[in-house]
């Protein structure tokens, strides 16, 4: 037990979600960012690749889009198409404050 | 400058082409006063994004028009979509047109580089041993 | 050697057409450049050809250059497009930028606007990279079809087949002329047919003789027909209209207003089972569908940003949103004038229902 306990891996501390929004240009390189510097990069590189990939085969089916919307549980990332890049908001939601947007005004 | 940098830089700036027609979308949406706590958020990114990649571009590029100044005045003037949704239609006329100005001068350069990509193109030694065959 | 890009440009006056025509044609991108005095020519033209951008003029004689545009933003969502106009009226620069439209010029009227002007053009050319093979909509809706006839003021006789129903659509000068299906004519044929989720369309020649059952205008017809659709969709079945029964949770999906297709999927991502309604090519939607929801599901594991619940596709053409409950997925078809909120909702209460 005490083996285990001076072996065992700590776990890694969640993942903050972020709030912010960065670019992509059309080669997929992130041009601009206003995520907080912990986030790491290789995840918003990915979550730009997911965006300008959906879009561009959406684009290859016949359905071409012009904006993204993912809902997670606690997460809104919204995409939007910038002719090959991307533009792409996060936002965290919680139960206390859901997201909302256009069509739904609170203000 | 190298025709990769030129590459970038023309990469670059159609993407913050792209992103000033978002600031656009975002001045109608206020029009249409049909907005909510996100679209405002989402605009304060998109002038966060323009500023950064104003900074960004200047850093690789001189122009005279259009000036930092007249982007950081437009951007100030446009301080929420709640605000220019209360503004008078010959006040977000105005803005339009400050937005309009900014948007044609950034084509223009875009259009100029292109014309530098092109002839930096031709007059390359290799340009005519790995011309682009057809479709 | 490269291929050069394409420049259509529209304007009912030919001598300014020829004085752009020469100014384009000086650009350093040397693209080619294409000309049309009318919209119905300019349609044709770019069905035609895979055009780069495309140049319009607002004040067309018989069709408004915004209703063009309107319908080229749609059909074309790649190409670039710009106007030039004399039109000094910023409520209509306001209206074109909202068509997504890349740029507004008013005809200019001295050396530095005219130099100005190409460089901005250029600007719209250039060495971005173009997809292979895809130029706008290969698969129209009836409605669109029928629209792009009726603007463009064609003559031609639709027919639509519907598994083993056929319905005939006669259009002269772009007018709505008759309609025949299912043993009647007119104005109700024409509405029958249009309630047809799904079938296949051929254009065939005109018949001049045909006579005349249909005097309503093709834009007040077609907006009738989709309101009726939706009331009848909105739950009552039609009196005597046994057919209207749902046989199967597909068919009662697609009958809910707005719905413009619906498509099922469950097996492999790469080669999934599908079936659908509304579409004629499921099969490449069906792999996105999968690879979409897949790429996502993953991504929000990494991000520790709890389960996927839905992902909404916004576009000028339709709208969509997905969803996957272990294997099985599910892709609805929205009409592009919901907003995003719209979609979310209405597919949730699909979803309740689904899976």
């Amino acid at each position: 037990m005490v083996l285990k306990k001076l072996f065992s891996r700590a776990a890694p501390p969640p993942l903050r979600l972020p709030s912010g929004s960065f670019t992509v240009d059309r080669e997929g390189t992130i041009v601009v960012s206003t995520l907080p510097s912990d986030f790491p990069t290789a995840l918003v590189r990915e979550i730009g690749h997911h965006a300008r990939e959906t879009f561009q085969e959406a684009r290859a089916a016949q359905l071409p889009l012009n904006e993204l919307i993912v809902h997670y549980g606690g997460l809104k990332i919204v995409a939007r198409e910038l002719r090959g890049g991307a533009l792409v908001f996060l936002s965290p939601v919680t139960p206390i404050s859901p997201a909302r947007s256009a069509g739904d005004p609170s203000l | 400058m190298k025709p990769r940098k030129l590459d970038a830089l023309i990469r670059q700036l159609e993407n913050y082409l792209e992103c000033w027609k978002q600031f656009n979308a975002f001045v109608n949406l206020a029009r249409s006063k049909k907005f909510g706590a996100e679209d405002e958020n989402q605009f304060l990114e998109v002038k966060s994004v323009l500023i950064q990649e104003l900074e960004l571009i200047l850093a690789a590029i001189e122009i005279s028009s259009p000036t930092k100044e007249d982007i950081h005045t437009l951007i100030g003037n446009a301080p929420s979509l709640r605000y220019l949704s209360e503004l008078n239609d010959a006040a977000l006329r105005n803005l339009e047109n400050q937005w309009h100005k900014i948007y044609i001068g950034w084509h223009a350069i875009l259009g100029q580089l292109k014309v530098r990509q092109q002839t930096d193109g031709d007059k390359s030694p290799l340009a005519g041993l790995f011309a682009r065959s057809g479709k | 050697m490269e291929t050069r890009q394409k420049i259509l440009l529209l304007d009912d006056e030919p001598d300014l057409l020829e004085l752009y025509r020469e100014m384009l044609a000086q650009l350093p991108s040397r693209p080619e450049i294409h000309t049309a005095t009318s919209g119905p020519r300019a349609m044709a033209l770019l069905e035609a050809h895979p055009f780069r951008l495309f140049i319009c003029d607002l004040k067309l004689p018989k069709m408004d250059g915004l209703q063009v545009l309107s319908i080229v933003r749609r059909k074309y969502p790649n190409l670039r497009t710009v106007v030039l106009t004399s039109v000094s009226d910023d409520q209509f620069r306001s209206r074109v930028y909202a068509l997504g439209v890349d740029l507004y010029w008013q005809k200019p009227s001295s050396e530095q606007e005219t130099r100005m002007f190409l460089e901005c053009i250029e600007s719209l050319l250039g060495r971005e990279p173009e997809e292979a093979g895809f130029r706008g909509v290969q698969s129209k809706s009836l409605v669109d079809l029928i629209q792009l006839e009726c603007l463009s003021q064609s003559s031609s006789t639709l027919r639509i087949t519907n598994g083993p129903l056929t319905g005939n659509i006669w259009i002269l000068n772009g007018e709505l002329v008759d309609a025949e299906t299912e043993g009647v004519t007119g104005e109700e044929a024409f509405r029958k047919i249009l309630a047809w989720k799904a079938g296949n369309f051929e254009i065939l020649p005109p018949e001049p003789e045909r006579p005349r059952q249909i005097l309503k205008s093709c834009n007040a017809l077609l907006l009738e027909t989709a309101q009726a659709l939706d009331e009848s969709a909105g739950g009552e079945t039609p009196p005597g209209d046994v057919g209207a029964r749902p046989a199967s949770r597909l068919a009662t999906v697609a009958q809910l207003p707005e719905v413009e297709f619906v498509l099922a999927a469950d097996g492999p991502v790469g080669s999934p089972r599908a079936e659908s309604l509304g579409l004629e090519n499921p099969e490449r939607l069906a792999v996105w569908l999968g690879r979409t929801l897949e790429r996502f599901s993953a991504l929000g594991e990494q991000l520790q940003a709890g389960p996927l619940e839905q992902v909404v596709g916004l576009g000028l053409q339709r709208n969509v949103a997905l969803a996957a409950r272990g294997e099985s997925r599910l892709c609805v078809g929205w009409r592009y004038s919901l907003n995003a909120a719209e979609v979310r909702e209405r597919m949730k209460k699909v979803m309740a229902t689904w899976f």
